[in-house]
This record gives C-alpha cells, structure tokens and sequence, in this order.
C-alpha cells in the first residue's frame, strides 16, 4: 500500500497524464532522451506538514507542482504562441479542481501562475505553478 | 529561505555559495550577477535597518544558478556539466511558509509585550 506522499505524487501525476499528451513529460528522476524537442520538465515540491492545534490528529499537506515547458531555441517560436503553450498547460489546473489517488484528494489552491519565460542555455523555458493542498 | 537541506531546510548546498547570493534590498529586485562569482553572504539586519514598516523589502538570489536550482536544469552548463533534474522550488516553499513564520514572530512579540 504506497504512502500519503506517494499517493499526492501519483494523484497528480495521473492528471498530467490525462491532461498533457501532445507533448513528452518527465517526471522528477526522469532522464530527458531528447534535447531537440519541447518538453515539459515536472518539478514537485511539498512543504512540511502543518498540524491545526493538538486535538487535530490530521495535517495539512501542501505543495506546488511546477511545470516547466522546455523548448528549443533551434526552433523559432513567438512570444505569443510560448504564452499561449503555457496557458493551455495552466487551464487544465482550474482553482478547485480535485485530483484523486485511492484515499488521497488534492486540491488546486488557486489559479496557476505562468512566470515570465526565460532563455537558459539551448532553451526557451515557460514556467507554470501549481499550488495545491489536501482535502 | 537560507536554510540548507542538511539543516532541515529546502535550499541544496555544495559550497554555500547559493545561501550567501541571497540578498534584501528596497527599491528594486536584486539583480542576477553572471559568471563566477564567490558571494560574502548578507546580514540582513543591516538591510532591516534601512527598511521602513510599509515599505517593500525585496529578497532574491544573485547567484546565476540558482533559477536553475529552484526550477530545474536540463542539458550543459558552461563548465561542461551535464544535468538532468527537477527543481528543489526552494523559493515556493519558503514563500508557503511565509505566512506562519509572520505569525509566529507576531505571536513573539505580543507575548514579549504583555
């Protein structure tokens, strides 16, 4: 029976694979095959635990997916279109939106942010940021 | 934000190098220095001092690695490095954070004064 932890992961990770499949992703670990082709890099950070009073034996668990959309310098792209590849990804994690692994519900917090896109190396790379809690 | 892994916080560390690029400042962003530079570190009760209740204190990294740190880094750095990983999102956890160490410190002082 996997864990709290593994679940959030698997939870989200299950949502991305519904929602994101025109393009490679990799996962924390994953090694990238290609470096002349988009993708989106999954960066999943979780915060520390927090307990609500002494008589409260459950915690919040809290965290923000981040999805990092790679693409190639080699392949010229405008900046609309980048920010339009990075909002289709940010729509499909709408406020509210509720994921699911067995016993495990996550909660998306509050609408993406798309942070401005930046040059780093070979790359073109549009950042986009998830919060999220547990229900 | 400055608390390494090892030390029970998010921040990854070699050298320390990253945790002392950290800088507060007012009036605008820190600004990223490029190439290799050793940071001193900053005591940010200096920066405090200058800092007006009100007034908008900014924290970044100089450190020129360290958006690939937090976020990610896929391919070769210029020494000829390669990496393959995800970000640590040391910043969004601080930021998460955030909330509950203002209100702790609040607590502190209200404690402190009655």
């Amino acid at each position: 029976m996997p864990t709290v932890e593994t679940k959030q992961w698997l939870a989200l990770k299950a949502h991305i694979g519904s929602k994101i499949n025109t393009i490679p992703v990799y996962a924390p670990n994953d090694v990238v095959k290609r470096e002349d082709e988009a993708f989106i890099l999954v960066s999943d950070a979780n915060n520390a635990p927090e307990r609500f009073g002494i008589s409260n034996p459950t915690s919040r668990r809290s965290g923000t997916l981040i999805l990092s959309l790679h693409w190639p310098l080699m392949h010229p792209i405008t900046y609309e279109q980048l920010r339009e590849a990075q909002g289709k990804i940010a729509e499909h994690f709408p406020a509210d939106w509720r994921f699911k692994y067995d016993d495990v519900c996550l909660r998306v917090t509050q609408e993406p942010s798309c942070l401005e896109p930046y040059v780093d190396n070979s790359w073109r790379v549009a950042i986009v940021r998830v919060p999220w809690s547990n229900v | 934000m400055v608390r390494t892994i090892p030390s029970g916080g998010n921040l990854p560390i070699k050298t320390g190098n990253l945790a002392r690029s950290l800088l507060a400042q007012t009036g605008s962003m820190p600004q990223t220095i490029s190439g290799k530079t050793d940071f001193v570190g900053q005591d940010i009760g200096v920066a405090l001092l200058n800092w007006n209740p009100g007034e908008r204190l900014y924290i970044g990294f100089q450190a020129a690695y360290a958006r690939r740190q937090n976020y990610g880094f896929v391919g070769t750095d210029s020494l000829g490095r390669n990496y393959n990983q995800s970000g640590f999102a040391f910043v969004e956890k601080a930021v998460a954070k955030w909330p509950f160490i203002v209100e702790a410190a609040a607590m502190k002082v209200k404690n402190a004064n009655s």
